[in-house]
């Protein structure tokens, strides 16, 4: 266009500019010929010879405009997979619109399967349960694998390859890979190095063993940043080979846990928590009740369920397990310094000795190896070994790869030409002294695979987006060994790849079909005539059957003890303790509402990561929760608010890892601090923290519990077994007198079911699960961290925590609140407009439309289950709009300014009903579940028909345990609670822990 | 004022054709006087930004508000209830004074219903503004819908609807009725043909019959007869909002004749705070003389010890139902995060108000003033701790949070007091600041000795 110039209105007035008198002129063009215009504009019918020379033709403009008029329709449109899909012309048996149906599938978390069932609504994945043949889960779901579903349609997953940052074709990738195949193949693939995350899946780990022969001298590299190597260090010093360690709680009386979280953080954790609390049932006067003492470094759920907890600084935890071994025998040398008391030490030792043959010691994960072969010695001793923990070859298959370390001095040593990180994000979550930002840029070629364009993709020069379990084909070994396949119930919402896509990209260049790629391996693996049936089965049970490997039969060598190191003095200094989130993780679940907004247990803490400091330490530094603190440490600062944690041991400061993200997406950026900054990596878990300064800033938290006593209130109920025993009915306490006014109750209510809940508060381990299967049923919105500090949050149930006791070795206790469903509920008769109603099965209901927003109802709510749409938390206009294909179609999606509140999942009751109505039979019980019963992972919930007295609710609310919180008020709540049993080693003495 | 002998009513000077030309002339001939310009331009800035509230509210939601669970009622509840009670101790002057025949209301008893009037406006708005979804308020009466749904009447809510919205109509009734005879005499003397025109529309033909007299007076006795159960049912209902409920705090069987003396105890502070402003700012030191300052100062008293006597009544009910939850409300009232909100209270509600005892404070126009201030403060502090405290931290301490006011509170409840002001301010130009027909009649029935 440049080639013609137009004339401008300035141009026009400039040759009038200066000139007297009347200045005549008959046409725009006359006036401008004297203007300094190259060309003119021609007249009405300009000489074909001009129209030549202008650079688009008026019959290319026509064709423009009509193909871009034809096309219009067009820009909606997507490449379709090739894979056939035809709409129904007739429908598939079985499938009606508006009835869900499940499929199982896996979710790896941590690289471990987590075995669901995903509920699909008409292609459309909802929700996730947990699949009850799945050895991992038993039918239960941890929030973790809840909100999977809600990633899925995370607008912020990398749709697009990349490549420098502009989006190409996957061809153009695979077109540079057969370029680079040619140079690696000549050179063995040297300067080809592989950064991966820990992988359990069989056929990926066959398709990375693929490209290993290929390129020998390729260097692969495993990076976990929830580091488990001292798991398989400890096992080896022990045992001679790297193995996992498999719990058996289910034969266990007793439990030492030495920092090991293994009711919600390590790889079993839901099966464990399952089968440690079946252990203690008060009401089984046959079975005994087991008893467990925690050792613990950060108040954990664990510890909030353990007898006897005792808190130490994470550096002690060692010289506490050397105190325990050499108190029953082993060859262990003493700590410089004990750490136990003597009269907890023995008690302990006794109960262990007691206990031979049915007592576990359980290190944690991030404990160091010596903990771990200490524990695992004195497993042996114990005559647990085989029985009690199994050791199995480890599910992660490339745990033996060398760590990140050795790929930055690779990098510093200009060894790697190109580097390929698979499912990783090391510039994120790389230890600070390594420096990855930096390394990962002189790296000449970079290629990223993961489902977010992050921190690592944002300085590669290629980023392919990776498919989400629930988008792609796959398989996965759970914590014990067993494989599970991993099904899409949806084409790729983007253009992500499978691993096994990419790798098979790798070695051919060639964009393969990720279920075919699948069931080569899977083919390969079986008797060939069979596979077709055998995938099936497999795909449809969730499990493959007979996959988990053997334990493997091991001896404790003798010379395992001086393989331990030297006791170190233990310093006085603070020390920093990093942890994984149990919600985020390492980071890789940030940008999922749900989690940032799920309590965190024991803090209630919410959208943060604050810094944990002991009551004691808080006071010394004149803090209080929410200022903010800058900590420093060999190598690196970060600033993080404070929460006072009682329990938290004096001189230790926690941090959780996952936080600060810069690349996470909308809603995990900038939230919290990074943790990384602090980590050094030869200390991954525990650092000497060099300076703690208050910064004199404030930030408020966003907890959702924000008083912490119970204040002698008569909430909870709990007692020891001992107590229990001699006295059974402990937990009744005189019931209320009658009212003077009739009262509906039951019996005037004529309907066919009475609907009822009992929660144990035995089994309850507060790990909030049920709080994000809530979410994620009932449609129930995420509102961020500002509202959540307002008290706006909109959880329908919560789980209280409260502390007893003295503020540094406090007793915790759980109680999960939903809706009472008051028989005589206060909320009902002071609605104006009626909104809240009691139907005629004992459900106290809202009703949405009617809902004016007084909130008279919450006021009135002794038990304040009510949540307040204060804003519009749903639409697109919302700070965290909802995903509208995530929810779940069942159940109305609230607008602003009404009130809403736990329905017990009245449309699984409707539904459920509804079926037993069509198929003329009566309901079975345990046939509805509530959504946060379903994926309880300690059966703590029971729900069901009272009015059928042989429902498992009816014979758990005939409990001499049971009780109603706040029954005086007369409101007869059909949620009622089973007292709190313990069962505390009587040796233990008083102000012990 | 030292005088042994109380002051005068009224002026011996004042006759029936002074008193008239005095009020009408406030009206018809005196241009405003300067302060009424900036006090107008005051209110109306503070109207304008209580409709930007309002309009941001509507837009956002009542999460503007520092309100959350378990505190889900805020300012807008603790406004009403003020406003309320401001609006009670107009009615009752004009209706209880009238029925027991006192002398000294007639020069302020028009003051007191305008104070009335536009407190109830004022007071009507926030139950919307509480809404969630205000749109629907509508849902709260008892129209023929198509579903057949009605309100519910077991909630004092809908009570409280029915409550306020009889007391504004009774109001706008009362008010009405008292004007009608001197908008004729506004009427007759107007001189502009807008004024007359407009002043003739509103005096609705009142031609001065003795039938138009005698008519007057029993629709006036039966409407005062009427407004003190209103004025008691109004107010108690609303306490009954709270008082209905089960939370620790609201459930005081007291509350209902405590509220009443609440509302009285403020309605008089403020008839007091706009006697002694009206005669300052339109110079009737003469009719509203400072005995009339003395029986308001006197009747503020009365009040504050009924409220005064209602809290230890409160207490002494928290203690001596051994509840937990009870005890521990008081514990939390007094030392708790809202601590100096109660203390307060406590100070300008019983403490101050002592003062009262003393003629020398009740007859001095500053001080009488500035215990009307502190009153008023003091009894919407009293609301405020009663609204925020009880449910911040009643049955479940798991759930005890705080919420404090956010700047949208605070504008809406300037805003509304601007609000007030400019209607009172456009009103006293418009209408009689002082009934005239009263006065008459109160100086017809002069004695020689008074």
């Amino acid at each position: 266009m440049s080639s013609v110039k137009y004339w401008d209105k300035s141009s026009l007035e400039e040759p009038l500019y200066g000139k007297h008198g009347t200045g005549y002129w008959r046409t725009l063009n006359e006036l401008a010929e004297s203007a300094e215009c190259g060309e003119q504009p021609p007249g009405e019918f300009p000489d074909p010879e001009y129209l030549q020379r202008l650079p688009v033709s008026r019959r290319r403009v026509l064709q423009l405009l009509g193909a871009s008029m034809a096309l219009a329709g067009a820009t909606a449109c997507k490449r379709q997979s090739p894979e056939d899909i035809v709409p129904y012309v007739q429908r598939p048996e079985q499938q009606v619109p508006g009835r869900a149906e499940y499929y199982a599938t896996s979710i790896p978390i941590d690289g471990f399967a987590h075995g669901v069932l995903a509920e699909s609504h008409e292609g459309r994945p909802t929700k996730l349960e947990g699949n009850p043949d799945h050895p991992a889960t038993l039918g239960a779901c941890d929030a973790v694998a809840q909100a999977a579903v809600l990633s899925l349609y995370d607008p912020d997953r990398s749709p697009a390859v990349r490549r420098e940052g502009t989006i190409t074709s996957y061809g153009a990738l695979l077109e540079t890979l057969h370029q680079r195949q040619q140079q690696w193949d000549a050179e063995q693939g040297r300067g080809l190095c592989f950064l991966s995350r820990p992988v359990t899946s069989p056929s990926e780990l066959a398709a990375m063993e693929h490209l290993r022969r290929r390129w020998p001298k390729a260097q692969w590299f495993m990076h976990d940043p929830l580091d488990r190597s001292a798991t398989y260090e400890g096992v080896k010093q022990c045992f001679g080979s790297p193995l996992e360690p498999v719990y058996q709680f289910g034969r266990a009386d007793l439990v030492l846990s030495l920092d090991a979280n293994f009711l919600q953080s390590q790889p079993g954790a839901l099966r464990y928590a399952r089968d440690f609390m079946a252990r203690r049932k008060p009401e089984n006067s046959n079975a005994s009740f087991a008893r467990l003492y925690a050792i613990e470094s950060t108040p954990t759920v664990t510890g909030a369920v353990a007898e006897h907890r005792y808190g130490m600084p994470f550096p002690q935890v060692e010289a506490a397990s050397r105190q325990i071994a050499q108190a029953m025998g082993l060859a262990v040398k003493a700590p410089p310094q004990p750490v136990l008391t003597d009269r907890w030490l023995q008690a302990l030792v006794e109960d262990l000795e007691h206990h031979k043959g049915a007592a576990l010691v359980v290190p944690g994960d991030q404990q160091p190896a010596s903990v771990h072969a200490i524990a695992h010695a004195i497993n042996a001793a114990l005559g647990a070994t085989h029985t009690l923990v199994e050791y199995i070859p480890p599910a992660i298959g490339n745990h033996s790869d060398p760590p990140l370390a050795s790929l930055a001095e690779a990098v510093s040593g200009a060894e790697v030409e190109s580097l390929v990180v698979l499912g990783s994000n090391p510039v994120y979550t790389g230890a600070a002294d390594l420096d990855f930002r930096h390394l990962y840029q002189r790296v000449p070629w970079r290629l990223h695979w993961g489902e977010y364009n992050d921190e690592t993709g944002q300085l590669s020069h290629w980023h392919v987006p990776a498919t989400h379990p629930l988008e792609a084909w796959g398989d996965a070994r759970a914590y014990d060994g067993t494989a599970s396949l991993v099904q899409p119930l949806i084409q790729p919402l983007h253009e992500g790849k499978t691993a096994l896509q990419l790798l098979a990209a790798l070695s051919q260049a060639t964009d393969e079909r990720p279920r075919e790629l699948l069931q080569e391996y899977w083919r390969q693996q079986s008797e060939s005539e069979t596979f077709e049936h055998n995938w099936r089965r497999w795909l449809h049970g969730g499990v493959i059957p007979d996959s988990a490997p053997t334990p493997v039969s091991v001896s404790l060598r003798a010379s395992w003890s001086r393989r331990l190191p030297e006791p170190s003095p233990g310093a006085e200094a603070l020390i920093l303790q990093l942890q994984p989130d149990v919600a985020l993780r390492d980071g890789h679940y940030a940008n999922n509402g749900w989690l940032q907004e799920m309590p965190r247990p024991i803090t209630t803490l919410t959208w943060d990561n604050a810094a944990l400091l002991s009551p004691q330490l808080a006071k010394r530094y004149k803090l209080k929760d929410g200022d903010i603190i800058a900590l420093t440490t060999a190598v690196g600062r970060a600033e993080a608010p404070v929460y006072v944690l009682p329990g938290q041991p004096e001189h230790a400061v926690t941090l959780a890892l996952g936080y600060g993200r810069t690349y996470a997406g909308r809603v995990g950026n900038a939230v919290g601090t990074n943790a990384y900054t602090l980590r050094p990596s030869n200390e991954p878990w525990a650092t000497t923290l060099e300076a703690l300064t208050p910064t004199g800033e404030h930030r408020t938290l966003a907890l959702i519990q924000n008083h912490h006593s119970i204040e002698g209130r008569d909430l909870i109920r709990a007692t020891t077994l001992e107590d229990y025993r001699a006295n059974p009915d402990f937990a009744q306490h005189p019931a209320p007198s009658k009212s003077l006014y009739p009262e509906p109750g039951p019996p005037q209510r004529q309907a066919e079911h009475a609907w009822g809940m009992a929660i144990d508060l035995s089994a309850c381990i507060g790990c909030n699960a049920c709080v994000t299967a809530c979410q994620a049923e009932n449609n129930i919105p995420v509102v961020g961290a500002e509202e959540v500090a307002r008290g706006h949050d909109m959880h329908w149930l919560r789980v209280d925590r409260y502390f007893s006791g003295s503020p540094d070795k406090p007793d915790m206790v759980f109680q999960p609140v939903p809706c009472m469903h008051c028989e005589n509920a206060p909320c009902e008769p002071v609605c104006p407009v009626g909104a809240t109603q009691h139907s005629a099965d004992g459900l106290n209901q809202m009703v949405y439309q009617r809902c004016v927003g007084t909130r008279y109802c919450s006021q009135n709510c002794p038990y304040k289950v009510r949540r307040f749409n204060w804003f519009d938390y749903t639409s697109a206009r919302a700070r965290h709009p909802a995903r509208p294909a995530v929810q779940n179609p069942d159940v109305t999606v609230r607008s602003r300014g009404v009130m809403e509140k736990c329905t017990y999942c009245v449309q699984r009751l409707n539904e459920a009903t509804s079926n037993a109505e069509a198929e003329n039979r009566p309901l079975a019980d345990g046939e509805v579940r509530t959504a946060c019963q379903q994926s309880c992972p300690t059966r703590a919930i029971s729900f069901g028909d009272i009015a059928d007295r042989h429902s498992q609710v009816s014979e758990w609310k005939s409990s001499p345990l049971n009780y109603g919180m706040l029954e005086h008020l007369n409101t007869r709540p059909r949620t009622t609670y089973l007292a709190a049993v313990r069962h505390p080693n009587p040796a233990m003495g008083e102000g012990e822990p | 004022m030292t005088d042994a002998r109380p002051q005068a009513l009224l002026p011996r000077d004042l006759d029936h054709t002074s008193v008239t030309d005095r009020v009408t002339g406030l009206i018809l001939e005196a241009p405003a006087p300067r302060p009424w310009w900036w006090a107008l331009g005051f209110s109306l800035g503070l109207t304008l930004m209580f409709l930007l509230g309002l309009g941001y509210l509507l837009k956002a939601g009542v999460g503007i508000f520092g309100i959350n669970i378990p505190v889900a009622w805020g300012f807008p509840i603790v406004n009403t209830i003020w406003w309320i009670g401001i609006a009670h101790a107009g009615t009752l002057i004009s209706a209880v004074l009238l029925l027991t025949r006192q002398p000294w209301r007639a020069s302020i008893n028009r003051l007191a219903e305008a104070m009335a009037m536009f407190a109830i406006l004022c007071a009507g708005l926030y139950p919307i503004m509480h809404l969630g979804r205000p749109a629907f308020a509508y849902y709260l009466l008892p129209y023929p819908d198509t579903l057949g749904l009605w309100p519910q009447w077991r909630s004092p809510l809908v009570w409280d609807f029915f409550a306020i919205a009889t007391y504004l109509v009774f109001t706008v009734c009362f008010l009405y009725l008292s004007l009608l005879p001197d908008f004729a005499t506004l009427r007759d003397r107007a001189k502009r043909k807008g004024a007359q025109l407009f002043y003739a529309v509103l005096a609705l033909g009142w031609r001065n019959s003795a039938r138009h007299w005698a008519r007057y007076e029993s629709a006036n006795r039966v409407l005062a007869l009427v407004a003190a159960p209103i004025v008691v049912s109004v107010t108690g209902i609303i306490s009954l909002d709270l008082a209905i409920s089960i939370v620790p705090g609201y459930h005081f069987t007291i509350f209902p004749p405590y509220f009443v003396a609440g509302a009285l105890f403020s309605g008089f502070a403020t008839v007091a705070l706009l006697a002694v402003t009206m005669r300052s700012l339109f110079r009737l030191r003469d009719l509203i003389t400072l005995r009339h300052l003395d029986y308001l100062g006197r009747m503020m008293l009365l009040f504050a010890l009924i409220v005064a006597y209602s809290y230890s009544q409160e207490i002494f009910t928290a203690w001596y139902s051994g509840e937990v939850s009870y005890r521990h409300l008081y514990i939390d009232r007094w030392t708790g995060p809202y601590a100096p909100a109660w203390w307060a209270m406590f100070i300008c509600n019983v403490m101050l108000v002592q003062l009262l005892w003393l003629r020398r404070v009740r007859t001095s126009p500053t001080a009488l003033v500035l215990l009307a201030i502190t009153s008023n403060i003091g009894m919407w502090l009293e609301r405020f701790q009663i609204v925020f405290t009880s449910t911040h931290a009643d049955y479940m301490p798991s759930a005890w949070d705080t919420a404090w006011p956010t700047l949208w509170d605070w504008l809406l409840y300037a805003g509304s007091l601007g609000l007030f002001t400019l209607l009172l301010l456009i009103f006293v130009r418009v209408a009689p600041v002082i009934s005239l027909h009263d006065m008459r009649s109160l100086i017809h029935r002069r004695r020689p000795n008074d």
